[in-house]
């Protein structure tokens, strides 16, 4: 079959044969474990973040501050890469080996490169979101007696995230995608996989159509859950500013 | 847009790509026409084709690449490849020529075609730190290294399974410095590439390490990629590329480049020859 002039002939049993197959295989276990770990570390991250970047107390405030400045402005990329070669250098004698020995190094440190930069970004959409917690809201917290933690975690946290649901599925999408950038680090993800395939049978276009279409679908399944998940919990902005009034 | 003119504006297209592939020309005059050849170089593997510490883009593949253009009598323009594109391009032809280190194997032939003779001749090695492995033996169940789209990802596992019934762990870096980075870190036990480039990559730093039981496993015998089914093209290259062996223009930048005082010095001979029954003689067709 020739495909216009792309001069390419497909060949669609490459990506079913072995040993592609079983690196295609590990590349989606790993996106799927990498990508979830991510999500999970840097919402609890970004939310610590977020709740220090609103506090009062300049001494919690200007550090988070700093850091999420410093992470937003540095290519994702670099943070895989320093986590992969030079964070294990920089711990004291005895852990440096004993990362560097570790021979699934590459995943942790995708994982924790992918975290750090994420975690910037959910921060400042989790600080957008306790930001818009209505004024009454809270002084009806203080009102039932509730102290300053109880307020966060009962009243203010569950309030911004409604609010912020839409914007915070944007970047957990994005999150995932951004898991094909740990392929620069030797972690055996699906993007890597198909590099590897390619590199191997000269025959890249089946298996990257494949993840393309991985990609896509995976993406789409999540938006599409983010939107049930939205009305599920019914967040009706209308409520919430009328309540303001 | 009505769904006619789609249909026609499809169709149309289509006719364009059906007619430019009946009247494909050979590339030969093709290139000619141009005034231009396309050489495609990699600029991460020194001592073949690298970035230098003033910025120039240059190496043993440049110099060739240059000659080459000279000799067809038309001007050169390099084109960037890497480990993974210098084949693909040959295939979807953006390239005219591939120039970056390519070993000529068996699952390549299907892709594309080399001129004659392979240009340079070396080998893989595994590469370790001085006196960490005694023999291949001792690589069995260990972590090796290799550049993502060398073939050394299936070589080193198939010589390693000779030896040893561990299977070792593979992990493919997107290139020989990050992967040679790895291996002082101890990331992994042994990188395996060829000898000249590995002795490159290291620079100073080589004298901390070497190749396991001194041993090369798997010829490297680099050629000249050429787009398949062209066999003018190719016997036109073949051709430059074996004047140069005759005349000795591929001795001098041999010499600038491994001689011993070149920019990498190299005890092994790594020109193109026909040892065993021919005495040292070059290897070129006669005439």
């Amino acid at each position: 079959m020739k495909f216009l002039n792309l001069r390419y002939d497909f060949d669609w049993g490459i990506p079913f044969r072995e040993p592609y197959v079983g690196w295609l295989i590990t590349g989606v276990e790993l996106t799927f474990l990498i990508a979830a770990v991510t999500t999970v570390l840097s919402l609890l991250a970004g939310t610590v973040l977020a709740v220090l970047r609103t506090t009062r107390f300049k001494f919690l405030n200007i550090p988070a501050k700093i850091y999420v400045e410093t992470v937003r402005n540095i290519p994702g990329l670099f943070w895989l890469l320093f986590f992969y070669f030079i964070f294990p250098q920089m711990l004291p004698f005895g852990l440096t080996d004993v990362l560097n020995r570790y021979t699934y190094y590459s995943v942790v440190a995708g994982i924790l490169g992918l975290t750090v930069d994420n975690s910037a970004y959910v921060s400042d959409i989790v600080r957008t979101g306790l930001l818009s917690v209505p004024r009454g809201r809270i002084e009806a917290a203080v009102s039932t007696g509730l102290n300053r933690f109880q307020q966060i975690r009962y009243i203010i946290l569950p309030d911004a995230f409604r609010a912020i649901l839409p914007p915070l599925g944007t970047r957990m999408i994005h999150n995932f995608k951004n898991s094909s950038l740990c392929m620069a680090i030797a972690a055996p993800e699906l993007t890597w996989a198909t590099q590897q395939v390619e590199s191997i049978t000269f025959r890249g276009l089946e298996v990257t159509l494949l993840a393309t279409a991985f990609y896509i679908g995976i993406s789409l399944f999540l938006a599409i859950l983010m939107i049930r998940l939205e009305r599920f919990l019914k967040i009706d902005v209308t409520s919430m500013t009328q309540m303001r009034n | 847009m009505k769904r006619s003119s789609v249909i026609v504006l499809l169709s149309a297209l289509l006719l364009v790509s059906l007619v430019s592939l009946a009247a494909g020309e050979g590339l030969l005059d093709e290139v000619k026409k141009r005034g231009v050849v396309r050489i495609g170089i990699g600029n991460a593997t020194p001592p073949m084709n690298y970035i230098d510490e003033k910025g120039v883009w240059t190496g043993f593949d440049v110099d060739l690449g240059d000659e080459i253009a000279k000799r067809l009598g038309v001007k050169v323009e390099r084109v960037l490849v890497d480990n993974k594109t210098r084949i693909a391009f040959l295939a979807n032809r953006s390239i005219d020529i591939s120039l970056a280190n390519i070993s000529v194997t068996n699952s390549r032939q299907e892709q594309m075609d080399y001129a004659e003779p392979p240009y340079f001749w070396t080998g893989k090695i595994f590469y370790a730190k001085k006196g960490k492995f005694k023999s291949l033996k001792d690589l069995g169940g260990k972590k090796i290294g290799v550049d993502q789209g060398s073939n050394a990802f299936i070589a080193a596992p198939q010589e390693l399974a000779k030896h040893s019934d561990k299977k070792p762990e593979m992990l493919s870096f997107q290139n020989s410095a990050e992967g040679f980075l790895a291996l002082k870190q101890g990331k992994i036990d042994a990188y395996s590439q060829d000898a000249p480039i590995m002795a490159a990559v290291s620079g100073s730093l080589g004298a901390e390490y070497e190749a396991v039981a001194g041993m090369i496993y798997s010829p490297g015998l680099y050629g000249i990629g050429v787009p398949e089914n062209d066999s003018d093209w190719r016997d036109r290259i073949s051709f430059i590329l074996q004047d140069m062996l005759e005349d000795g223009t591929y001795e001098k930048l041999y010499l600038k480049w491994f001689g011993p005082k070149g920019t990498f010095p190299m005890s092994v001979n790594s020109r193109p020859r026909l040892s065993d029954t021919y005495g040292d003689m070059l290897f070129v067709w006669p005439d």
